[in-house]
């Protein structure tokens, strides 16, 4: 078989996958949490992308950022990688492996299976940061145990909120 | 061992009760008054073996009983540190890469296509303290002749104080422009089959220093907008006599000097900015040659969209007593860019530009060296899952006073 035909039968097998890989995702709100000690309270987009990258590793009162992460099958961690660092999960698990490959300090992190956890991950680690479903960190339960971050001076649910 | 003690009481206390109903004499009331001492010691002891027990399933499960209990209205919260327990012994943390598939390439009669494997990448790091850490990076290298080599690519030992000031010693990748500290040597990581010819490592016919062994000063400089960072590397340099870095000796008497700057600006994330001056002498062949690359760089991963555009400019200048000083240029360029359209996939394209001049007492005895004019490159990336790609690529090479060459390769590449 020449080489014409192989580049041919696979240059159709790439247009065929790539039409019919698009995938209409469901949109959901997240919010971004943070311990209550935390002085900050008001993230701005780039901020954000920059902690979840691991560009930023300590916040303002020195404590080291760990970020939480829900589960890769979670919508939370979904928007978290489209909408805040716009990166596919693959591409975000080769950055992170990048970072340690190139000889810098792996990213703390921690990943948990569910929205509650997170908030109770963050009420207990000062310096952690989780991206969560909305409607879960808005609940007396979560909100009562960490400070819910206005991201871009908007806080979930009022218009024009970033992350949804 | 704590159902054991409990038999053992009831034992005792059914033999004492008999003993307690008959009891009369002056013995038997000291030995009664004995068993039941002896009857509180264990039931004492079990308690504080029940109570040791508890103890010991909190402390097992405390990380993940934080995370699973229901919060308290008061609550009170158990600060935990997000710094790592110092480890009683040095951690190892093992990655390898690798990569291989076909290739066609070759002009004329000369032209084979080949199943051709690539690189095992064995990536090792540690942590050997709070402030230092290990790094090395083996490869075994498949090469045109058919044979294998094992290259130590990385060995490094590392000082981290805290973001402004890190120490590496030992062999390490130059901080020459972009690429060669944003991609080492497992093809996964890059987006592209091939790296730019400009940064191609030594053995494979590069121009540039890539490999060094010497110190490596790094880190951040306070700037929140600009974020700038730096680098100051003072190694052995490269001998040009061979592919080969030089790891124990250094055939000059100086060391060469690389600085580098580089600005991630807060405002524009994903944007990468920086420059870089190395400077060496070397020896080649008895003729001193002063050596000086600046390279310049800009790159934006902003994740859907990567694009990098680097340019160097490596100038000799030979400086034989009684002759006139010589000076040669290699100027080059080259400009990557790609963009995911969908899920998995990722098309590319690279455009390369390089002219040095055939008096070049360095280039000119490397592949394409002096006569490289430029070449395109287009492909195709997709991910076959989180650890895995494959990768579509063909090039147009055009050489000064040569056929143009065009090649094309298949590569899949992966981690485990």
């Amino acid at each position: 078989m020449s080489l014409h035909r192989i580049s041919s039968i696979a240059f159709f097998m790439i247009a065929a996958t790539i039409t019919g890989g698009a995938k209409v995702q469901q949109r959901t709100q997240v919010a971004v949490i943070v311990n209550k000690l935390n002085p900050v309270g008001n993230i701005e987009m780039v901020q954000l992308r920059r902690l979840i990258l691991g560009e930023v590793r300590q916040w303002a009162n020195q404590r080291r950022v760990t970020i939480v992460h829900r589960d890769p099958q979670s919508a939370a961690y979904q928007m978290s990688l489209d909408v805040v660092v716009h990166m596919t999960a693959g591409e975000y698990r080769r950055f992170l492996m990048n970072q340690e490959f190139r000889g810098g300090e792996p990213i703390g992190s921690k990943t948990l299976n569910s929205a509650k956890s997170a908030c109770e991950f963050v009420y207990n680690v000062p310096g952690a940061i989780a991206v969560v479903e909305a409607e879960s960190a808005l609940t007396p339960q979560c909100s009562y145990l960490v400070k819910v971050l206005t991201v871009d001076n908007k806080l979930p649910g009022e218009a024009n909120y970033s992350l949804q | 061992m704590l159902g054991k003690v409990k038999n053992l009481a009831a034992f005792c206390l059914l033999a004492g009760v008999p003993s307690y109903l008959g009891a009369q004499t002056p013995e038997d009331r000291a030995l009664l008054q004995t068993l039941s001492h002896q009857v509180n010691d264990l039931q004492a002891k079990i308690k504080q073996l029940e109570a040791n027990l508890e103890n010991a399933a909190t402390r097992v499960s405390a990380p993940e009983a934080k995370v699973s209990q229901a919060p308290t209205l008061s609550p009170e919260p158990t600060i935990i540190a997000a710094k790592a327990e110092s480890p009683s012994a040095p951690t190892l943390s093992f990655h390898g890469y690798g990569d291989l598939g076909f290739e066609r390439q070759g002009l004329g009669d000369g032209r084979t296509s080949s199943f051709a494997l690539g690189q095992v990448d064995l990536f090792v790091t540690s942590r050997i303290g709070d402030h230092f850490g290990f790094l090395m990076e083996t490869v075994l290298e498949n090469k045109e002749s058919n044979g294998l080599s094992v290259d130590l690519e990385r060995f490094i030992f590392q000082y981290r104080q805290n973001q402004y000031f890190n120490v590496d010693i030992g062999r390490y990748h130059s901080a020459i422009g972009y690429y060669n500290t944003a991609f080492h040597h497992g093809k996964w990581f890059q987006t592209a089959a091939t790296r730019p010819r400009l940064f191609n490592f030594e053995d494979d016919g590069g121009v540039l220093p890539m490999h060094n062994v010497g110190v490596s000063f790094y880190g951040a400089v306070p700037s929140p907008k600009l974020n700038l960072g730096y680098t100051v590397e003072i190694g052995n340099g490269r001998d040009y006599r061979t592919e080969s870095v030089q790891t124990v000796k250094d055939n000059t008497r100086g060391k060469s000097i690389n600085l580098a700057l580089h600005s991630r600006p807060s405002k524009i994330s994903g944007l990468e900015l920086g420059a870089s001056l190395y400077r060496d002498r070397l020896n080649l062949n008895h003729v001193p040659i002063a050596q000086q690359i600046l390279a310049a760089y800009g790159a934006y991963n902003r994740g859907r969209l990567e694009a990098i555009t680097e340019f160097v400019g490596v100038k000799h200048t030979q400086t034989t007593p009684g002759i006139a000083k010589i000076s040669t240029y290699l100027p080059g360029l080259y400009t990557q860019w790609s963009y995911r359209v969908s899920g998995a996939w990722r098309p590319y394209f690279r455009y390369e530009w390089a002219n040095s001049s055939p008096r070049d007492p360095i280039s000119r005895g490397l592949v394409d060296g002096g006569v490289l004019r430029s070449s395109y490159v287009g492909g195709i990336r997709y991910d076959l899952s989180e650890f895995a790609a494959v990768k579509f690529e063909s090039q147009r090479v055009l050489r000064r006073n040569q056929p143009g060459e065009t090649t094309a390769e298949v590569n899949f590449s992966f981690t485990f």
